[in-house]
């Protein structure tokens, strides 16, 4: 019975394994060049826009744009470079 | 099963090869962050408010029935960012339709993030399986004042995962794969219509499959600026039978049985499409979002009631279904009035095709559209009208205002 199970699922986690390893050769070779070369207002308009209406930097305490940076970060599989930018300027831009 | 067990080790050592490089780069931000601060709590959260009038008509008959429903939803979401690289997040997902409250947990899990390496996830999380669940389903990012056929909180699309996932992504390629507890297969012991369904929502009580299974999607954003992301999604389930309206043993209401020790397999395929691009040309942005999947669960073996309900008889059918939907939106953000760049239009296409054979079988599609009003960026009041014509010859229209909200 396993094995009957297997079959199905072998071709996707081997899909899976190829996809892993494509991305890691991609992330060592290029980095995240691309990105650092732009602000974080240019990526905070891009980037933050792609699911909903772009946030306000107002809206949020510097506090509160640190946990949600990280929960974009996520969410959106943002790298660590560019949300780090992305927060810079919310915090900057916020008044606080 | 000790072979699955090996491919998951493996999958799990690819993406833990990259960790050395990563370590060295995080110094800086761990300086930073010394102290615990209790600030790096945070709630939001998002809710909504709507009214919906629905007319149901036969094609053939000029009379029809009018209904109307109050639906109110609440989320609040606590974030906690314990230390730069681990972040707890959880939702509570409080709704109230057809004046019956019910609470479920939207998700409650934790992440650790490794620079380059990306993020490792456990608990319950949204499905990363197409874009609608994860991305797209909270009514204030959702331009409509409802899901796509079958996107719903009932529906037939991978909703959350309660397992472990990794991610990462760059500008141009990003990926989520993930290993989980396999969804249960309605038995139909409370609603007998609903037997051979997946059941891809699970409310607090609700039976969890020891099964496991796996999924993962990729997603390709050709150019620089993000403007487009196609991606595709696989998930393979080892889908058991089981209750999942009360907790504990399933309970059966038939006599003679089916097999409730009955393992399925069930494959779920699926293609998205997002564009969002800023045309000044026009004075405003257009938006463009679509998925399409299709499952496969195999021949399902049930019993039903025969037509004299004296007698039961056993069926058999393909458990196979298509949904899928495009939306289109249009906002005039560059728009001079004021008012006018608040606004926005949407226009949405869909489908659904149940299987034939299974007392849940449908083939419906929907067309809708309509007018968003943005008071700010987290704040929207919608108003829409769908038609959904069914095989059955007839159509349901309605009417919906909403008014949706992130805060
Ligand atoms: C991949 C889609 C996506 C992208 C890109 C995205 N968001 Fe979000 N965002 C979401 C979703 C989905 C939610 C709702 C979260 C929930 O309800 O679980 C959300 C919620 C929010 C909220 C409400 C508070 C909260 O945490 O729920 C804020 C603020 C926010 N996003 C800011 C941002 C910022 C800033 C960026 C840019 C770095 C961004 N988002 C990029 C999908 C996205």
């Amino acid at each position: 019975m396993g094995n009957g199970i297997l079959k199905n699922g072998k071709k996707g986690l081997v899909a899976m394994a190829i996809i892993l390893i494509a991305f890691w050769l991609h992330s060592c070779k290029t980095g995240e060049k691309v990105a650092v070369e732009k602000s974080g207002a240019e990526l905070w308009s891009e980037q933050c826009s792609r699911c909903h209406n772009m946030p306000d930097p107002t809206t949020y305490s510097d506090d509160k744009w640190e946990t949600v940076s990280m929960h974009m970060k996520v969410r959106a599989n943002i790298s660590t470079k560019e949300i780090e930018l992305i927060k810079q300027f919310l915090q900057s831009a916020n008044g606080d | 099963m000790s072979k699955l067990i090996k491919y998951i080790c493996f999958i799990l050592f690819l993406s833990i090869a990259p960790f050395h490089q990563s370590f060295a780069q995080e110094g800086d931000s761990v300086q930073k962050f010394k102290s615990f601060k209790l600030s790096r709590i945070t709630f939001t959260g998002n809710g909504y408010c709507g009214f919906d009038l629905e007319l149901d008509k036969q094609l053939t008959d000029t009379t029809g029935m009018t209904s109307s429903s109050i639906s109110v939803g609440l989320a609040p979401i606590l974030l906690w960012k314990i230390t730069p690289n681990l972040f707890f997040e959880s939702e509570l997902d409080l709704m109230m339709e057809h004046g019956m409250v019910t609470a479920e947990l939207g998700y409650a899990n934790l992440t650790y993030s490794i620079h380059k390496f990306g993020t490792i996830q456990v608990g319950k999380f949204l499905s990363p399986f197409g874009l609608f669940s994860e991305r797209y389903h909270p009514f204030w990012i959702n331009n409509a004042p409802n899901e796509p056929l079958g996107f719903d909180h009932e529906g037939y699309s991978p909703q959350s995962e309660l397992g472990l996932c990794i991610r990462n992504g760059t500008t141009h390629f990003n990926y989520a794969v993930y290993v989980s507890s396999s969804p249960l297969m309605d038995t139909g012991a409370d609603v007998v219509k609903n037997a051979g369904k997946i059941v891809y929502h699970t409310d607090f009580g609700t039976d969890i499959n020891d099964k496991i299974g796996f999924g993962g999607r990729v997603g390709v954003l050709p150019f620089k600026n993000s403007v487009l992301e196609i991606g595709a999604s696989y998930k393979w389930m080892q889908l058991k039978l089981g209750d999942h309206y009360h907790g504990g043993t399933v309970t059966h209401s038939h006599s003679s049985g089916e097999d409730l020790s009955a393992l399925y397999i069930g494959n779920i395929y699926a293609i998205d499409l997002t564009l969002q691009k800023n045309l000044p040309g026009i004075k405003g942005r257009i938006e463009i979002k679509a998925q399409a999947q299709y499952s496969d669960a195999g021949k399902n073996n049930f019993i039903k009631l025969s037509p004299s309900g004296k007698t039961e008889v056993a069926y058999t059918y393909l458990n196979t279904t298509k949904i899928g939907y495009v939306l289109f939106a249009y906002k005039p953000v560059f728009a001079n009035n004021k008012i006018l760049k608040k606004t926005g239009i949407y226009l949405r296409g869909g489908y659904m095709e149940l299987p034939l054979g299974s007392l849940w079988y449908e083939n419906t599609q929907e067309v809708s559209g309509g007018f968003n009003y943005s008071f700010k960026w987290n704040n929207t009041l919608k108003l829409g009208y769908q038609q959904i014509l069914s095989a059955k010859k007839s159509y349901t229209n309605s009417i919906m205002i909403q008014w949706a909200t992130a805060f």
